[in-house]
This record gives structure tokens, sequence and C-alpha cells, in this order.
């Protein structure tokens, strides 16, 4: 009685000896227990699938079957409980998340482990093998196998590092699931959220806490992105949103329905969302709306002193450390300061004197194309958007242009020393081509 | 997931596809899934329909519209409410048992339409008088780049509009002056036969028309889509559109071979025969023209068909896929996907191959092997604690039981026939 799959369709004795029905299915209490206890069984012959025999009324299981230590009359059915699940309706067959090789795996059978009357799940098997032992295939391939000298692999994923997504989602089953993915990097669990049924979508995106969440969902897909924001209900999609910056909350609010993205944007903070609205104005190809608002900008009148003062109190995004803009009163782009100038400048010199002046910058209506164009040609980690009156509106990075850098110029044609290929690959956990 | 659009995710963020995907969302997953449907064994399967029988099949045209609309809309149904894919809905909801079972009927009906798509590539080719054992290789080849490269999302475009040379046959149709007081007279007058190769042409006509690759394609389609119950009406309007654009296009095939074709006696031996129906339309240039679509047509399906099916069996059966995983991760994967082309392409490459027959037959197939999914459809859109208030409606039970019991009795009505004496090989 190693696996879920033999114990259902056995008979169920009652303390007289009387096979009155059969196992239809067992119960576990989904909690913090890393190898969760049967709690009880369904019957077959219970046909509204809804009273559990508690496993207290089990004397032993065996290959023959279970056999109750009460006589039928005396069983005390009860319901299933709010955090209870059922192996085989819930799980068996079912996708669940590897936590330690993150990945999305089906269920092929459910591992069980006996010690006296208690049965505990142990792990997920995941294997060929398990297949074939449920078609009645495994004693032959074993055989045609063990004739080539090659055995059937193993592969049995230990349930503690099972996460269980989708289904009825209570605050219990939640937490357990933000425990169990929270040591997945967001880029992973964004691979793993194109992997998973719509309900586990919502239900991985509803464990994790708002900022992580944005995270993953940044590094999604499109397609995803929209997909799952338009699953979500609208308070926690618009949370989501608040936490990711504003350029790729503009990206996924374009994907959606228009009724749908005034309705989450209204929900946002005001500052945020007037942001917001004013990039889902700008054309997706082109700079403006590509660009990030996340920049550093800087007054002219400021000491190189003062600045460090400013990088301390508020750590700009790794993305926006690269240049500090240096603008006027009016928010006009007067100068560009690299960090390295900045590093090697005397703390009392004033901006105005270490700055470049004669800065790149692309006009808000620039395709994307171009502007990916200007930063290979300058050799450049970002370029500001500009509009006409020279009013500083954004900045565009090469991780924002990283999809269309590498299809426009390819890893080789590509100079400058970065190697794009290889920072895609870091990112997407695939092989540089 | 599952699949089709999240193998070329990795091309999807360029701008062509963008523009690419903005038009898709337009044509809807119905419209789509019934263009690659008019594929090389489809409209073989309705030449030879008109050809042999002339007007004598047009009458299947209605039922077997309503029961495709039927049929795609429990399909398209299934996929907005849960948002599972049709195989991974068979696996989580029946088991392995049952999962093996379709997957198996799924293999088979795929094994034939590929193999029908490579006798389109090889007979279009042969037209042109290129050597099948040229272009058969070339064509896997091309397909196997198209997908593993990603680029076929970007081309799918092209396909798709050239699969508007379909459009040729109600020109041609047209054009032939048929009688249409007969031609309207056939579409509403039933005729039945009980001759073997009458039932083997009534079982392809209904196979190539609702074949069962199609209802996992839709319902992956819609879920990819990420369409939910909520926005379901739009694409119950899509697939009614895509019903009966695809059948229209049937209709009028049959329309052209039945009056050019079966009027003049003429006996289609091979598919380049088939061609003579597009006569009145481009003269000399028929056969030219009807090669061509039936390339193009063949490349299309060949590059969707293989693919989807090694994705749906794979995903149900827990194994890895997906080409952005290297054969290693995915070796059933890789090894169903090659095994699916080579086996069609070796058969097609057989010295002296029956091309037309492989073309029609597999449609047949198709048939015979529709209602085992469509048993389990059924069972799946009836069950309340999965699809809540969207389950099927009473005329839509009947539609659907109906379709599946006629497919199996046509079926069993088949085999009968052939077994008896004096009934003649089909085709």
């Amino acid at each position: 009685m190693r696996y879920l799959s033999e114990v259902i369709g056995k008979p169920v004795y009652d303390a007289t000896g009387d096979a009155f029905d059969t196992v239809s299915d067992l119960v576990i209490y989904h909690g913090t227990e890393r190898f969760p206890r049967i709690t009880g069984i369904l019957l077959r012959g219970d046909r509204s699938r809804v009273a559990i025999i508690p496993w207290d009324a089990v004397a032993e299981l065996t290959a023959s079957g279970i056999r109750l230590k009460v006589e039928r009359r005396h069983l005390t059915p009860r319901p299933l409980q709010p955090d209870e699940i059922l192996l085989r309706d819930d799980i068996l067959d079912g996708q669940v998340v590897d936590t330690d090789d993150i990945k999305v795996v089906r269920v092929n059978d459910i591992e069980l482990r006996q010690t006296g009357s208690e049965v505990r799940v142990i792990g997920a098997d995941v294997g060929t093998r398990a297949i074939l032992r449920r078609l009645g295939l495994e004693p032959f391939v074993s055989r045609m196998l063990a004739r080539a000298g090659r055995t059937l692999a193993v592969r049995v994923i230990p349930w503690n590092l099972v996460a269980v997504l989708g289904g009825t989602m209570t605050p219990l089953k939640l937490s357990i699931s933000r425990q169990k993915l929270k040591d997945i990097h967001p880029a992973d669990l964004a691979d793993l959220l194109e992997e998973l049924d719509r309900d586990e979508r919502v239900e991985m995106m509803t464990a994790l806490p708002d900022e992580r969440a944005a995270d993953v969902l940044e590094e999604a897909q499109p397609d995803v992105q929209a997909t799952v924001i338009q699953e979500l209900p609208s308070e926690r999609a618009s949370d989501i949103l608040e936490e990711m910056a504003p350029d790729e909350a503009a990206d996924v609010l374009g994907e959606l329905p228009e009724a749908r993205a005034e309705e989450l944007i209204a929900l946002m903070e005001e500052e945020r969302a007037e942001e917001v609205s004013r990039l889902l104005q700008y054309p997706p190809d082109t700079a403006a709306g590509t660009m990030t608002t996340e920049y550093i900008a800087l007054a002219e009148s400021m000491t190189v002193e003062q600045v460090f003062a400013r990088l301390r109190e508020a750590p700009p995004d790794e993305e926006a450390i690269n240049y500090l803009y240096v603008v006027d009163g009016h928010e006009r782009l007067v100068g560009v300061l690299s960090i390295r100038a900045l590093i090697a400048a005397r703390p009392e010199t004033q901006v105005s004197a270490v700055m470049r002046r004669d800065v790149i910058t692309v006009g808000p209506d620039v395709s994307a194309r171009d502007v990916a164009a200007t930063l290979v040609k300058y050799d450049l980690l970002a370029v500001p958007v500009v509009e006409e009156s020279g009013r500083l509106i954004g900045v565009v990075t090469v991780d924002q242009m990283i999809d269309l850098l590498i299809e426009e110029y390819g890893p080789r044609k590509l100079g400058g020393g970065v190697d794009l290929s290889r920072r895609r690959a870091a990112r997407t956990g695939a092989d540089p081509a | 997931m599952s699949f089709p659009l999240p193998l070329f995710r990795r091309a999807t963020r360029t701008a062509a596809v963008g523009r690419l995907m903005a038009f898709l969302a337009i044509m809807g997953p119905g419209i789509v899934t019934q263009s690659v449907d008019n594929d090389a064994g489809g409209i073989t399967t309705y030449s030879l329909a008109g050809a042999g029988y002339g007007y004598g099949l047009l009458w299947t045209m209605v039922p077997v519209t309503i029961a495709l609309y039927v049929v795609q809309e429990m399909a398209a149904r299934l996929g907005a409410v849960t948002g599972v894919g049709l195989a991974d809905l068979i696996r989580e909801r029946f088991g392995v048992r049952a999962t093996a079972f379709a997957m198996f009927a799924l293999i088979l009906a795929d094994l034939g339409n590929t193999m029908a798509e490579f006798s389109g590539l090889a007979a279009g080719g042969e037209i042109f008088g290129v050597s099948k054992y040229v272009l058969v290789p070339v064509g896997a080849i091309a397909v196997w780049i198209l997908v593993a490269k990603g680029t076929y999302r970007s081309v799918e475009r092209i396909f798709l509009g050239a699969s508007a040379f379909y459009l040729a046959y109600i020109v041609s149709g047209l054009l032939a002056r048929p009688d249409w007081g007969a031609v309207l007279r056939a579409t509403v007058t039933p005729s039945f036969s009980f001759r073997a190769d009458y039932l083997t042409m009534f079982v392809g006509v209904i196979g190539t028309t609702i074949a069962p690759w199609m209802q996992f394609y839709l319902q992956s389609s819609v879920v990819e889509k990420g369409i939910t119950a909520k926005e379901y009406g739009y694409t119950r309007t899509d697939v009614l559109v895509g019903s009966l654009m695809t059948d229209v296009v049937a209709w009028f095939i049959i329309v052209a071979c039945g009056a050019t074709i079966f009027a003049h006696h003429l006996h289609v031996g091979t598919v380049k025969d088939a061609a003579l129906a597009l006569r009145p339309l481009a003269g000399q240039y028929a056969a030219a023209l009807f090669a061509l679509g039936l390339i193009n047509a063949s490349i299309f399906s060949a590059s969707v068909l293989p693919l989807a099916t090694s994705h749906y069996v794979c995903e149900s059966l827990g194994f890895e896929a997906g080409v952005n995983r290297s054969v290693r991760q995915a070796p059933v994967f890789y090894g169903l996907y090659i095994a699916l082309i080579v086996i069609a392409c070796v058969v097609v490459l057989l010295p002296g191959a029956p091309l037309l027959q492989i073309l029609f037959l597999s449609q047949v197939a198709n048939g015979i092997l529709l209602p085992f999914i469509l048993v389990f459809m059924l069972l799946l859109v009836n069950q309340k604690k999965l699809m809540g208030r969207y389950t099927n409606s009473h005329a839509f039970n009947v539609i659907a039981w109906l379709t599946t019991v006629i497919m199996i009795a046509l079926s069993i009505a088949l085999l009968i026939s052939q077994l008896m004496p004096g009934g003649g090989g089909g085709g």
C-alpha cells in the first residue's frame, strides 16, 4: 500500500468483516505538517461525496483493503472541513509546483507511508513509472527494459517541497502557499506563472505579498500579465499595479479592455494613477511609450556632497543608477552626470561644474527601434526622453529595450562590452544560444 | 499551460507579432481554428464528395454545420469556464486510463492527418513536376525550422491569408453555372445509401469537418487568450462565424466539383484530377492554383498539428513539453513530434503511395475517432462541479449526443459493409 492509486477502489470492511463499500478518496488536513496525515475516507457508496469516515475508525490498512474498528452502523461520518482536501479529487492528476526544481509538474500518483495505523502523504510521484503502474503496464515495461539492461526511473518529489495551488483559497492555504514560494526568485515565479492554469495563477498572485507579486508580474510575458490582472479581484489587482514600475503598470493596463483599465486606475493612489494615465497616452512603440519615469533628476545648484546625501536618503533602483540627470527650474534637461564622474569629483563641487552638457536625447515620438539604435550607436545604458520644450519626461534604459535590441542587432552584432544574450539567458534561465 | 500560443512566446514581443496578435484578436480562435480545418485532407474529401456523388452529399452540410457549431461551442465554453485545455481536463477529471485512451485516439487521428498534410505537399509538387522525394523532405525540414526557430508565428499570417485560396472554389462554383435549382433542392433533400463507398465518404466528410484535433486546438486557444465566462459572448459569435465560413466553402467545393467533374463523368484518380473543378475560374492554370493552395495548406497544418498533438499528449500525461526545452529535457515530446513527422513522411514517400487515398482515408479515420473525444467532452461539459451554470442546454445535449451516436453507428455500418461480400473498398 505505497501509493494512493493502490488504495482507491479497495474494499472497506467493518468490524464484523463485512466488505460493505470501497474507497473512493482519502482526505488530508492541508495544514503546516510537512507530511500530512490521512484524516478520513470517502466511500464510493456516498454518491453526494460529503460524508467523511474519520481515520480514527480505521483498524488497519492492508493490501486487501481497509478494516474498520467498528460496525458499519456505529460509524459517525462528518462533513469535509474547510482546510481538508481530497487527495484524488483535488491533487491526483492535477498540477503542482515542485519548489525544489522550480517547475510545474503533474501528479501521476501520491506516495504514502504507514506507521502503525497512521498513514502520511510523503511524496508526489511525477514519474512515468506511476503512469505505467496505473495503466497496469508496469511489470511488462519493467521486464522489457530489464532485458535491455535498464530500469524504470522513479521520480518522487518529497511532499514538503510540493506546493498545491488552485482550489478553494482559505487563509491557511494561502499562508502555506506563501511559505512554500518564499524562496523562489520572482523571475522563476514568472516562468511558473506561465505554466499554471488560471485558478492556480490567481492563488499564486493572491498568496504573494504585494511587492513580490509586482516583481513577478513585471517579469512575466505581456499576455500572461494581462490575463492575471483580469482574473484578480479589482482591489488586489490595483494594489499590485501600484507596486510595479509606472511604465510596466502602464504596459499591462494598455493590454486590458478600456473599461477594466479605467476601473483599476481609479482604485490606485492618486499620484500613481495620474502618472500611469499619462504614460498610457503614449503609443506603445515609441520612446515615451517605453520609458520609465523612475529616474533621478538633480538641480544644477546642488553640490556633489548634497547629491550623495540625496542618493543615500532614497537609494534609486539598480536600473536608474547609471546616469543622474540635471534639470533647471522648469524641468528642462541641462546636463547628465555619470556615477563615475560623481565619485571622482570633490564633495563641494557644484553639479553644473562636473556634468556633461552635450546630452544625447530622443523625442517622445521617436520609434522604439530608433531609440534602440541610439543606445547602440552611442554605447549608452540609458537615454533621456525630452519634449520639444526641453522638458525631461522620462528615461529609456537598455534593460527595457533588451528584447528589441536582441531582435534587431543579435548578440553578435552588439558590441559595447554588453553580452546581451548572456544577460537575457541569466534572466530566463535558458542556455545562451 | 497548453499549446498553441505558449510555444512561440519567445517571439511574441516583436512589433510584427504584436500586429499579428491584434489581427488574431479580431479573427478570434474560432475563425482561426476553422481556417486550419480547411486543410489538404478537407479540400480533397469535399472534392471527392462532389466529384463522385455530384450534389448527392450537399444535404449533409446543413446538419454537419449545426453539429460543428454545437461541438466547437462546447469546446470553447469548456475553455472559457475552466481555463484549462481539453487534454488536461480529461486527465484531471477522468484519470490516467481515460487520458491514455483519448490520447491514443488523438495520436492515431493526427498521424493520419500528418500523412494527409505530407501527401498534400507531395501531390501539390507533382502537379508542378517536382518529385515528392525532393519536396516532402524539404517540407519536413521547413516545418522543423519554422517551429524550432519560433519563426512560425511571424509567417502564420501569410499562411492564413493564403488559405483564402479556397475562395477560388466559390468563384469557380459560380462560373461553372450549375443548375442552382437542383443545387438548392439537393441541399435540403436528404438521401442515404448503405453502400460501402458512400458510407466511407459520409464518415470522411463529417470527420474532416468536425475533426478530433480541432476540439483540443480551439479549447487551448480560448484558454491561451485568457477568455473567461464573462467575455464568452464574443467567442460564441466567433465560433458561429467560423463554422459557417468553413461549411460555406465546403459547400461550394462540392458544388464546383459536382458541376464540373461529376457533370462530365470524369474520373478522379489522382489529386491533379481534383483540380479540374477550378477550370471555370482558372482555365489552364487550374492545376497550378490548386497545387499552390494544397502546398500552402499542407505546410500550414503540418506546422501546427504534429506539434500540437505532442503537446497535448505530453502535458496531459505529465511529460515535459515545449520547443523552449532541450531534447534531453523533453525526450518524449520531441520523440513523439519527430515520430509523427517521420512516419508520415516515410509512408508518403513509399514508391507508389496512393496520395489521394491517404488524403481521403485519413479523414475517414478522423470521423471514426471523433465520437471517442465527443463522449469525453459531453461528460465534462455536463459536470456541474466543473461548469456551474454553464453546463449544456438540453438542445445542445441532444444534438451532440446524436452526433456521437450517429458517428458510432456510421462507423459500425462502415465496418460491416466492408466485411460483407461484395462491399467494395472505399475511396
